[in-house]
């Protein structure tokens, strides 16, 4: 009776975990269009979009993918589908805006491979996999947005699942100590009788088993799945992502214009986008998303830029370190004139860093003092050149201080936490400090300090600003 | 169990594993010769579509300059040209002549300039540079396959195979160098010195590239 119940629950678990599977496979493609806010766009209104996917398609010999647009100015670019019959390609506003003909063609390629590859069929299910897995974090940060309670929660799970682990060793001890002092009885037991083995077995299993998995699942449901999810799609997306470079260089025969695109795009992503982190192994570029906290830090999703460029680089004839200071001027440009959070979009373009008062209205790039903000070193005279063995790749300062920097004007200015008046201050920064520039999160400016202190000041701020 | 059975199993499984491969490499010709086909289809479907712009685009052009005959039978020949070619060689070619002829029509339209400003023509324009830009496009990924195939039935396992089956080399899709300098990739002067493709000659009413 009790054997029949079982087999009847562990029939159904299984079978309520495959239709589960099935459908999260259905709805993948859906459910990730929906995370990301992406929008289908007509031919008509976005011809040149279009048409840039159509003759791409046509020369990677794929059906045309279906072309969606995500309303943000971060340039971001991904594909999703399960295969390349039900494809489809995503572009954020910004790509459009930031990114000329040469570019556009470079990152469509480049998502393009990624379906004909079927890349895109692995990076869905698992965005759809993560979205659900991160569920349980997202709920509690969503509940409480003091930081203390979740560093509470996740403390507790994670002491549950060390005492568990502990018990498990203890219990284990216990086992080889019975073993070594009562050998003979013991051995009596689980080898004269059925049912003694069984017993000991089943004892045993269970105590590995089921006592850190119910200590544990706390911790892991919380924090441990999903971090693992995404370690394990980082890894997998990194090898993919060097893949999908190369093959759109063999749809475009143009590494050059893919290479400025990719170092336009790194420079210009600023402006965090309103993203699920179980969606962020999809994009071309790493996409720059709020700062949560500690649980969130140190997964990788992609291969860093600089050394995407400089493979792309070897593949062509090089690039010229001009075009490629030209295109990170363009993308910092770009992302400095990015649209306030929240503000209308009036003021689009219009608006330099600091300008709450009418200060440094007319700075932009390069009119600045020259102030040389801790460059590690000049780059070479031209990238993808083969180097001798005994110099390390160089790499192409990508990193936003020497692409430009920000000083702090006649006040000290404050460096919160987050970005966030009311979250905690790091550090007060005295007049004239030279910041590196990460990024620009709504009305905050995130930066780091030479240091190594990241943090954000308000835009209202007075600063000064300029590239090199 | 003798020698001699051991032998003759030895051979048994040879020829087993013989027919196996031979099979295997048959069915890789066939596939590689349907994406051939399949990626003549994409650049076909763009030549349709460039013969069928060509009528409209004459009709504007000739209600203002109804006495430009030899241009509009230079075209309508290239046109006709184009939809009974044979052959990738032979679409080319004669996609490359229609090229030709739409440049004379189009020299003609310069004089008028009320008919170089209406709205007709330059949407007919823009259609035209479109499909002119898929026919670049779809080209290459068609002369990608065919390296393909024909890299497959003159390469060792494919070559025992091709010649007895009837596997015979696809046609590349070249085009002219007059006025295609957008173009960027040629497949077909990257390839190794071998037969040339457009010397095997279309063999009777032409079904496909192969």
């Amino acid at each position: 009776m009790f054997a029949t119940t079982a087999t009847l629950v562990l029939l159904v678990v299984l079978v309520a975990g495959i239709a589960v599977a099935w459908l999260e496979m259905g709805q993948a493609t859906r459910l990730v269009l929906r995370l990301t806010r992406a929008r289908p766009v007509s031919r008509e209104d976005e011809l040149e979009l279009w048409r840039a996917v159509e003759n791409l398609s046509l020369a990677a010999g794929l059906p045309t993918p279906k072309v969606y647009v995500i309303e943000s100015h971060d340039p971001n670019a991904f594909a999703v589908g399960l295969d390349p019959e039900h494809a489809a390609v995503v572009v954020t506003r910004g790509l459009l805006g930031l990114l000329d003909r040469r570019g556009l063609y470079g990152v469509i390629a480049h998502e393009l491979s990624h379906i004909g590859n079927h890349d895109t069929r692995l990076n869905t299910v698992l965005a759809a996999v993560l979205a659900v897995l991160r569920l349980p974090l997202g709920l509690l940060t969503r509940l409480n947005r003091n930081p203390l309670v979740i560093k509470g929660c996740l403390f507790l799970s994670g002491l549950m699942a060390v005492i568990a682990a502990m018990s498990v060793l203890g219990i284990l001890a216990e086992i080889a100590l019975a073993l070594w002092l009562f050998s003979s009885e013991v051995r009596d037991f689980l080898a004269e009788t059925t049912r003694g083995k069984v017993a000991g077995f089943v004892l045993i299993g269970m105590m590995i088993f089921y006592g850190p998995l119910f200590m544990g699942s706390p911790f892991y449901v919380l924090f441990g799945a999903q971090r693992c999810g995404r370690r394990v799609g980082g890894a997998v997306s990194r090898q993919r992502e060097f893949l999908a470079d190369a093959d759109a260089i063999l749809l475009t025969r143009d590494p050059e214009g893919l290479a400025l695109a990719l170092v336009k795009v790194g420079a210009a992503s600023g402006a965090a986008m309103t993203l699920p982190r179980a969606a962020a192994h999809l994009f071309l570029v790493e996409p720059l998303l709020p700062e949560t906290g500690w649980w969130d830090r140190g997964v990788a999703s992609h291969p860093p830029l600089e050394e995407r460029v400089a493979v792309l680089a070897r593949m062509g004839s090089g690039i010229s370190p001009e075009a490629l200071h030209a295109a990170q001027r363009a993308g910092v440009t770009f992302r400095l004139e990015a649209p306030r959070a929240g503000g209308s979009q009036r003021d689009r373009g219009q608006r330099p860093v600091a300008d709450a008062d009418g200060r440094n209205r007319d700075a932009g790039v390069g009119t600045l003092t020259v102030e040389p903000a801790q460059r590690p070193t000049a780059p070479p005279e031209r990238i993808g050149e083969p180097q001798s063995p005994s110099e390390p790749a160089t790499p192409l300062l990508f990193s936003a201080g020497v692409v430009s920097y920000i000083r702090v004007g006649e006040q000290s200015a404050v460096l919160y936490e987050r970005p966030d008046p009311a979250s905690a201050v790091q550090a007060r920064l005295a007049t004239g400090t030279v910041l590196a520039l990460r990024g620009v999160v709504g009305d905050f400016i995130w930066v780091e300090t030479s240091q190594g202190i990241a943090g954000y000041l308000s835009r209202s701020t007075p600063v000064s600003w300029g590239t090199e | 169990m003798t020698a001699a059975d051991l032998i003759i199993g030895l051979i048994l499984m040879l020829l087993v594993v013989a027919v196996l491969a031979g099979v295997a490499t048959y069915n890789r010709l066939v596939r590689s010769r349907n994406r051939v086909r399949e990626a003549w289809s994409g650049i076909d479907v763009q030549l349709r579509r460039r013969a069928s712009l060509v009528p409209n685009l004459v009709e504007s052009v000739r209600g203002y300059a109804a006495h430009e005959r030899g241009v509009f039978e230079e075209v309508a020949r290239a046109r006709g040209a184009l939809q009974q070619a044979g052959g990738a060689t032979a679409a080319a070619s004669a996609n490359n002549a229609l090229s030709q002829a739409l440049g004379h029509l189009f020299a003609v339209a310069e004089n008028y300039p009320t008919l170089r400003a209406s709205e007709n023509l330059t949407a007919l324009q823009r259609e035209l540079s479109d499909v002119e830009e898929k026919i670049a496009f779809a080209r290459q990924f068609y002369n990608r396959t065919v390296l393909d195939y024909n890299t497959r039935i003159e390469t060792f396992p494919g070559v025992l195979v091709a010649s007895n089956l009837g596997f015979a080399a696809a046609e590349f899709f070249e085009t002219g160098d007059e006025g295609r300098a957008e173009v960027t990739v040629s497949f077909a002067s990257a390839q190794a010195p071998g037969p040339r493709p457009q010397d095997v000659p279309p063999s009777g009413p032409w079904k496909g590239p192969c």
